[in-house]
């Protein structure tokens, strides 16, 4: 049974976790700050590098493994996770084609257009949005657009090649904070539909014909889902590359620790998503200092084991 | 009536499944859809449920056109449970029976203390309270066949539609769940429509028979009326080999 209390209380224990993974954040790095650079936001290096770099972080994080969580149910499968689709090959292609064009300054818009572009084939040729015929769909678009992206990566100049491999590793250090205030509401917008339409997923999960004898018409709400989820995760992909595994880890740690009801789900995703890959994000650049690790070697490093955990754990992944 | 059919008809791909169907249900009545493999049975059950709209005609609920009511008005008055099912994720017996409040819940509802106790109460009902916080993939048949029973009374239907609920069941794991309806239908003059395979038991249980073959109505009636063997011999088509069989057995299945 989902009470306020419940809700309230796991959400108010990520945060603190979050905020204290911040103020760490802040202060740590290749140059150690006091407390006093820390809390009186004076310094360049928290306001124009480190601040801007976390909130991508927590905002990528939350994008990431909610829409995985969102996908999971959509699809009616564990593996689910926000590229099963295809989103992140389209954002590469974008991307990609971009650099290549010299029109690096575009680059975000590229990539969510490849995105975007990519869901809306896939939905459009599985018109049932049948589970099966998605994925299918989905692993197919992805093969073909992985060639095209290394046909674009064969005939990059060697610069161009570096530039679109750093790209498509993932970063979140490339984004400054005006630009990240101005899409700032976009995603506010989108968290908020899909956290108040969250008890629809509980019934979508069971499957066309169940949801319709509980009133649901799951035609209508999966299109909703899917349309809106796609665009949070191709505007995800658009500002920091392709970072793998939070998306699909995340909503099943979630799920060991706060059960399968999505109400409950998609804010504590969403949250630990945030938590999570901001800790990736600082391990990532701070381990190997001065060099940084791409940020998706640590999400996959630190969250396999993680993962194994939960299983040892004896959570039970129960796919049909 | 609770429903009325006026000439439904049901087709997918240009194969016909059901043809011009015409039926009512009166209030209050256990009815059975009996019928050989695909006849059509699971598919009319659908229809009624407003799972699947019928191609041609209309279903009347309570005297107003079905389609005309809202989903959610719908699923206050008609619960499904469907032959079958397995969600996708883990969820726990207490989890799935308060799904059944969804009809009634406001934009993001969270579970009210009264929609709790309405589910538990169900799960008292149908003898499944001590598995409430089990897993639901982790029951044995009989006992996921109860559970599902309790989200349908979670739900607070009059009317209930079950596909098969007995199929998979063992012998007294089948008289039990047959019993258990009928003390509901009893208790809370319900509505009971279902199909089954296990018709020897449905005498017992039933109030009327609608016996469904090639996507045409073959015989419906009362069941002293319908329930004979020979009608059950035309009904199911029986060749003499089958036939013969069948005759020297029903003396067992006292018809």
């Amino acid at each position: 049974m989902l009470t306020a209390k419940k809700l309230s209380l796991s959400c108010a224990g990520l945060l603190c976790l979050i905020f204290f993974a911040l103020i760490l954040s802040l202060k740590i790095g290749a140059v150690s700050l006091n407390w006093q650079d820390v809390f009186s936001f004076q310094s360049d290096i928290v306001n124009q590098l480190r601040l801007p770099r976390i909130l991508l972080a927590l905002l990528v994080g939350a994008g990431l493994s909610l829409s995985g969580a969102v996908f999971q149910a959509l699809l009616r499968n564990p593996l689910a996770d926000p590229f099963v689709l295809g989103v992140s090959s389209g954002s590469a292609v974008g991307a990609t084609l971009s650099i290549i064009l010299g029109l690096t300054m575009l680059q975000p818009i590229f990539s969510f257009a490849g995105a975007l572009a990519t869901i809306l084939v896939v939905l459009s040729v599985s018109k049932s949005f049948n589970q099966h015929s998605l994925i299918l769909t989905g692993v197919i678009l992805n093969f073909f657009l992985a060639s095209l992206l290394t046909l674009l990566l064969a005939i990059a100049s060697p610069y161009q090649l570096s530039n679109a491999y750093l790209w498509l590793l993932g970063s979140l250090s490339y984004q400054s904070l005006e630009s990240l205030v101005k899409i700032l509401p976009i995603f506010a917008i989108l968290f908020t539909f899909i956290f108040f339409t969250s008890g629809k997923l509980n019934i979508l999960v069971l499957g066309e014909e169940d949801a319709a004898s509980l009133g649901l018409s799951s035609k209508k709400w999966s299109f909703i889902f899917f349309i809106t989820t796609s665009l949070l995760v191709a505007l995800v992909v658009s500002i920091s590359g392709i970072i793998g595994f939070v998306g699909l880890m995340i909503p099943h740690a979630c799920r060991s620790l706060f059960g399968s009801d999505y109400r409950i789900l998609v804010p504590t995703s969403a949250l630990m998503g945030s938590l999570f890959l901001l800790i990736s994000d600082t391990l990532a650049r701070t381990v190997l200092l001065p060099a940084e690790i791409p940020v998706g070697v640590i999400t996959a490093l630190l969250g396999t084991p993680l993962f194994i955990y939960f299983l040892k754990k004896g959570y039970d992944f129960h796919s049909t | 009536m609770i429903f009325t059919a006026h000439n439904i008809s049901y087709s997918v791909g240009g194969t016909s499944i059901l043809e011009n169907l015409n039926f009512s249900i009166p209030r209050e009545s256990f009815v059975t859809i009996i019928g050989p493999n695909g006849a059509g049975k699971s598919t009319l059950l659908k229809i009624l449920a407003r799972i699947l709209p019928p191609s041609q005609g209309q279903v009347l609920f309570e005297n107003t056109v079905y389609a005309s009511l809202s989903h959610k008005c719908y699923a206050q008055k008609v619960s499904y449970l469907p032959q079958f099912f397995s969600p996708s994720f883990a969820l726990k017996v207490t989890e799935l029976v308060l799904l059944g409040r969804y009809p009634y819940r406001p934009f993001f509802g969270l579970d009210s203390k009264r929609d709790y106790e309405i589910g538990m109460h169900s799960l008292e009902l149908t003898k499944c309270f001590h598995l409430a916080n089990r897993y639901f993939h982790t029951l044995s048949g009989g006992e996921k066949q109860r559970v599902l029973l309790a989200k349908c009374l979670t739900q607070q239907t009059k009317t209930l539609l079950l596909d098969e609920p007995t199929t998979h069941l063992d012998l007294a794991h089948k008289i039990e769940f047959l019993n258990l309806l009928k003390n509901l239908k009893i208790q809370f003059k319900l509505n009971i429509i279902m199909t089954t395979h296990d018709i020897f038991f449905m005498k017992e249980y039933t109030d009327y028979f609608l016996f469904l073959k090639k996507g045409n109505i073959f015989l419906t009636g009362n069941k002293n009326m319908v329930f004979k063997k020979e009608n059950l011999i035309s009904l199911f088509s029986m060749s003499q080999e089958t036939k013969r069989i069948f005759l020297g057995q029903q003396n067992e299945f006292d018809l």
